[in-house]
């Protein structure tokens, strides 16, 4: 397989989210992009959403994994995500972790299929685990400290908080 | 000298329930006072003088006057006074005195039920005493000329006043409202007819001036020529002067419209003014929350900006870590092709196969500069070189270029990256800056609100306010006109005047027969009396006018003395169509409105009392002043101010009030009000002090009224 191959191998990738979250996201998320929802700051797309979640996950270093039978939702095509540069911002932030679920690099040097497959099933699963840990911390202060999402700056001051710890 | 009410007594009248002898209030010479709470009987009391003076009652219910007829019977007749009896008689009955004559009038009702309605039979009896001897007075004529010595029609007006009518009492902006005062009080009716006589008389001359003229039948084509131009040139004096008339009608109109909207125009003028700087000032209010509105939606797109992306915050070392991670696969991929290969670590095309082939022939290494002896070991590291297998390309095999892609769409971010905590306290900044600036907008938009409500902005919408303007404007622009159509016409008559004086001449001059002459020169003289009386009409009402305004600002000075607002100067203005026109000038010469209604109505009693103050050989008013709730809108002040003052003006006055009144005090009455009945008892101030009460709680209808009298 050759990198233009495994490119796209990861690009067709369609992560998943867990259903407890899907109503905070359907919040904080804008189908229609800029337009408002009441008080509540939004983000664009649920791609990023999807991505803010995964880089806080990733910042704060343990993934939590989707449990095998837990409900959850498809995502979009990654192929999908814009803007291109942050979403391979966040699949270089996984390479860097590849370690972490097992794989050096070198191991997918001359690999067969069947060890690539494995890896992005592998990749696929990390980026959940650390979605789904972003999404819980987000849905946390959701939960707990409605009135601050009032502000269109809730979504810088999770990342600095996250800076602060 | 002039007429003194003894007493007023009433029957069954209204809540006066029972005789004249229960219900009889005697008076003195001064102030004399019924004290009432509503539904006391004060109007009603009031309606005793308008029923014998006018045949009239005034009804509280609707604030109107009716004329007395059987409907306003039954509402007169006492309630309890006709549930208890089927047939009764209900009255009033005035006792009074002028010029040592006593007169008692009687208007009474007899009312008798009859098939469950009433039926009603009014008399009048008048009796005049004189020396011990009573006249009783039959003929209504002479009864009527006895009543009306009690108040004279035209001083009615003056003396019978009604409180809530107050506003509209003595009317000097239209000719015959000055007429009737002046005439109140300077008899200048015999002069109003002599100056009716000489117009008449002038018109009379000139018609035979005329008809002198036209029995000549021998006048020459030139006088004849003269007669038309001075015919034509009379008739357009005549019609422009008809104009001139016409536009002083309409001007007077015009600044009556400007008087009505001059007390609104300025503040309507602010009030304009200051929404249009509201709504700028609402307006710039409303763009900066848009501008932050904005400012606050754009930061999404801040948070995925391509160039500083703040998701990105905190996340600098990641592009490094990768690119060191790359750097460790090639060295990786590097190792191990050199451990499948370790000899050649030589690239595939370096040195050349020519190269190589050459440095076999010359057994000489070019690459290092030795000798290489064919066969030695040099040799054979050439030839080994030379023959040494190509490697394919690993390329496909390898993801180098998926991760040096990666390397090139994220790296530039490593210098981006420190930048954003610097962009989003710039942003913060800004939207702290708006916030600062829409604080300050918003307190100028307070500030501005605050403003337009001082000036009455709930009380008068826009539109009101717009059509005041134009009504103002209008008003200014038709004055402005109608001047310049009268300065027009003078101007023309002024031309016309000159060549009809030289056409008379010349006709003079052509015209020397007797009969002719002498109608000439009776029509002249005739035009002199006119003028005469004319101007002596015009001295005395501009005397009058003169002294009214001296006078009212006298009394308006003492009624108005000791209160915050100031009151200003009467004046006295005559306009250009003869009338007057009253108006109240500050200090500065400045017209003053919007004073409350008790100084408007304080404006008119001044007037009234100068009017009754100037009656010319008098001092004092010759007839009683009656008035119902005079004071409603007066203020303590105000009142103690009338009560200093009416004792000179108006030698006797009744007055019905309820500002007296104190339904907590045992006697009914204010502390205000005892400090008035001490005056009167101590001599200070002379008159009556009664005050009205029921007995009994009822209703309305039922209500009977008692009195007591707290005078000596």
């Amino acid at each position: 397989m050759n990198s233009s191959t495994f490119r796209e191998k990861i690009l067709d990738l369609r992560p998943h989210y867990s259903d407890r979250y899907r109503s905070m996201i359907d919040a904080i998320s804008n189908k229609l992009e800029k337009t408002g929802k009441g008080n509540i700051a939004q983000f664009g797309a649920y791609y990023q959403t999807y991505m803010y979640a995964c880089i806080i996950g990733m910042r704060m270093g343990a993934p939590k994994y989707l449990e095998a039978n837990e409900k959850s939702w498809e995502f979009a095509l990654m192929n999908k995500w814009k803007p291109t540069q942050i979403r391979d911002y966040v699949i270089m932030m996984l390479f860097n972790r590849s370690k972490d679920y097992g794989y050096d690099w070198m191991d997918l040097e001359d690999a067969n299929d069947e060890t690539i497959m494995a890896f992005l099933r592998a990749f696929e699963r990390e980026m959940e685990g650390y979605a789904n840990r972003g999404l819980e911390h987000i849905n946390n202060l959701w939960v707990n400290q409605r009135v601050r999402f009032e502000s269109p700056t809730i979504f810088v001051e999770i990342l600095q908080e996250l800076d602060n710890a | 000298m002039g007429t003194f009410i003894k007493s007023i007594s009433f029957q069954n009248f209204y809540n006066y329930y029972g005789s004249y002898e229960d219900n009889t209030y005697v008076f003195k010479e001064g102030i004399n006072i019924i004290n009432a709470d509503n539904n006391m009987g004060k109007s009603k009391f009031y309606n005793g003088f308008l029923w014998i003076l006018d045949d009239e009652v005034y009804d509280s219910d609707d604030k109107r006057i009716y004329p007395v007829s059987d409907s306003t019977y039954v509402k007169m007749m006492s309630k309890k006074a006709s549930r208890e009896n089927v047939e009764l008689d209900m009255g009033v009955t005035i006792v009074y005195e002028s010029e040592g004559i006593w007169y008692k009038v009687t208007k009474q009702v007899h009312c008798k039920q009859e098939d469950g309605g009433w039926l009603f039979a009014p008399s009048t009896t008048v009796l005049k005493t004189s020396n011990n001897e009573d006249m009783p007075v039959m003929d209504k004529q002479e009864q009527q000329e006895a009543i009306r010595v009690l108040i004279p029609a035209d001083m009615e007006k003056y003396a019978l006043l009604q409180g809530e009518s107050m506003e509209r009492l003595v009317d000097l902006s239209t000719l015959n409202g000055l007429e009737n005062t002046i005439n109140a009080l300077a008899d200048i009716n015999n002069l109003i007819r002599m100056c009716g006589l000489a117009t008449d008389l002038v018109k009379l001359a000139k018609q035979e001036y005329n008809k002198e003229e036209t029995k000549n039948r021998g006048a020459s084509n030139e006088i004849l020529k003269l007669r038309e131009e001075r015919d034509n040139l009379e008739k357009w004096i005549e019609d422009a002067n008809g104009k001139i008339d016409l536009a002083r009608q309409e001007l007077i109109k015009a600044k009556e419209k400007e008087q009505q909207f001059e007390s609104d125009f300025f503040s309507s003028k602010k009030r304009v003014q200051l929404r249009k700087e509201y709504d700028e000032e609402r307006d710039k209010l409303e763009s900066l929350k848009r501008e932050k509105a904005e400012q606050e939606l754009s930061i999404t797109s801040r948070l995925f900006d391509e160039n500083c992306p703040w998701i990105l915050m905190g996340l600098g070392n990641e592009p490094g870590n990768f690119d060191a991670k790359r750097i460790e696969l090639t060295k990786k991929i590097t190792a191990q092709e050199i451990s499948q290969n370790p000899q050649i670590l030589l690239p595939d095309d370096s040195p050349d196969a020519p190269s190589l082939r050459r440095m076999l022939e010359h057994e000489h290494c070019e690459v290092c500069d030795r000798e290489a002896k064919k066969g030695t070991a040099p040799w054979l590291h050439i030839q080994k070189v030379l023959e040494r297998p190509h490697k394919e390309m690993r390329t496909s095999a390898s993801f180098m270029q998926f991760y040096s892609g990666l390397q090139n769409a994220t790296g530039r971010y490593e210098a981006t990256i420190p930048q954003i905590q610097e962009s989003f306290e710039q942003y913060m900044n800004n939207i702290y800056d708006l916030d600062d600036q829409i604080e300050a907008q918003e307190r100028i938009v307070e500030t501005k609100e605050n403003e337009l409500t001082l000036v009455g902005s709930e009380n008068s919408t826009e539109e009101e306010d717009r059509k005041i303007l134009s009504g103002y404007n209008q008003a200014k622009q038709t004055i402005t006109n109608k001047n310049d159509e009268i300065q027009r016409w003078t101007s023309k008559i002024k031309i016309w005047d000159s060549a009809l004086t030289k056409a008379k001449d010349e006709l003079d001059k052509r015209q020397g027969s007797t009969p002719i002459r002498k109608a000439k020169e009776l029509y002249d003289n005739m035009q002199v009396v006119k003028s005469l009386f004319d101007s002596t009409k015009e001295r005395i009402f501009q005397n009058i006018v003169d002294n009214l305004q001296t006078e009212a600002n006298k009394m308006y000075s003492t009624l108005t003395k000791g209160n915050q607002t100031v009151g200003g100067t009467l004046t006295f203005n005559r306009q250009d169509n003869g009338t007057v026109r009253v108006s109240v000038i500050d200090s500065q010469g400045e017209e003053l409105f919007g004073n409350g209604t008790g100084f408007q109505r304080m404006k008119q009693l001044a007037i009234v009392m100068s009017i009754i103050s100037s009656k010319v050989g008098n001092k004092s008013f010759d007839y009683p002043f009656i008035s119902d709730a005079p004071f409603s809108e007066f203020n303590k002040n105000f009142m103690n101010n009338f009560f200093e003052i009416a004792p000179n003006v108006f030698r006797q006055s009744i007055i019905m009030i309820k500002e007296f009144y104190d339904s907590a005090d045992k006697n009914l009455i204010s502390e205000h009000g005892k400090a008035i009945v001490k005056q009167m008892n101590d001599g200070q101030l002379q008159g009556t002090f009664y005050v009205n009460y029921a007995e009994t709680r009822a209703d309305a209808g039922n209500l009977v009224t008692k009195k007591y009298c707290y005078t000596k």
